[in-house]
């Protein structure tokens, strides 16, 4: 086995100014785990009760949607792993956080998500909350396990317009998995 | 009516449901995966109560933080709310909110947008 060497890991996080970050397959005690911890490591940073929760809530919803994703699509428990699999990532630049998440997708699946949050991208803050209060409002369909709302708040919380881009690799390209990177500034 | 109560977990609040005086309360935070699920039999408790013309009900809400889904939640149980007030039973919302916490005062605030019956936001210093 080669020596271990994570030097080139924390070059590329130092990269991205992360603050935190993980890989690996999230669940729900996971998600409370490291939100706490990411609650507890910006209010050391910030005096703002409102950033640390705005952070702390994409973070909820971007995992929580992975989650739900995978356990809305998956045929069987290896399939449930892998789409639950993800890297999550807070960093900051130019006086934003960054709140990022990254996750395979199966590309059947690609074309509504990204359609999703290209109409997102498109609309003004009153449009976003126009929307919200729709979706709010509307009665939940049969047996819907989801709200809906989570890419519509994040972009509602977002300063810019919320940024993704989708990439295939060879091996899981042939499986039908593209990858899906999504990100909030804040 | 029987009454509950949910002791908090992790990622849910702790709900006090005391039908003998119509009080729904809920406090803490709310962010389970399945929030629709797990509010479902609040949800119930408080449209029986409601169809059977209770004598007043008052939702008292002390929520930091919820997710999405457990906003969706709210929002049904303040639905039957303002349904029941339209129909003449006296209900109100007390929505108890950190001073610092401006994201709760927000919510209240867009909530109160969308209904009617009493509610009123209340301040406290923590």
């Amino acid at each position: 086995m080669a020596t271990i060497d994570l030097l080139d890991l924390r070059d590329r996080l130092n990269d991205f100014n992360a603050l935190i970050s993980f890989n690996g397959p999230l669940s729900e005690s996971i998600i409370k785990d490291l939100g706490d911890a990411i609650r507890r490591y910006l209010e050391k940073e910030t005096d703002s009760r409102a950033t640390v929760m705005d952070v702390f809530s994409v973070f909820v919803e971007q995992t929580q949607n992975i989650r739900q994703y995978a356990a809305s699509r998956a045929v069987d428990d290896a399939e449930a792993r892998f789409l639950a699999s993800a890297v999550s990532l807070i960093s900051a630049e130019d006086g934003h956080y960054l709140v990022s998440s990254g996750n395979w997708v199966r590309e059947a699946d690609l074309p509504a998500l990204t359609g999703h949050v290209d109409r997102l991208r498109e609309m003004d803050g009153g449009a976003l909350k126009t929307l919200y209060r729709e979706v709010l409002r509307a009665p939940a369909a049969e047996g819907a396990t989801t709200a809906g709302l989570g890419l519509i708040d994040m972009a509602r919380k977002a300063s810019q317009p919320l940024s993704y881009s989708c990439r295939k690799t060879q091996e899981e390209g042939q499986k039908g998995y593209v990858f899906f990177s999504l990100q909030a500034v804040l | 009516m029987a009454s509950l109560h949910w002791e908090a977990s992790a990622t849910t609040p702790e709900i006090v449901w005391a039908p003998a005086q119509g009080v729904l309360s809920i406090r803490g935070e709310s962010y389970p995966e399945n929030a629709l699920e797990f509010y479902q039999p609040v949800v119930a408790a408080v449209a029986e109560y409601l169809e059977a013309a209770g004598d007043g009900f008052t939702l008292r809400v002390d929520l930091a933080y919820l997710n999405t889904s457990s906003v969706k939640a709210l929002m049904d149980i303040l639905d039957l709310m303002e349904d029941a007030f339209k129909a003449g039973t006296a209900v109100k919302v007390d929505w108890v909110y950190d001073e610092e916490n401006d994201r709760s005062l927000e919510m209240a605030e867009e909530f109160q947008e969308d209904l009617s019956l009493p509610f009123h936001a209340m301040p406290v210093t923590r």
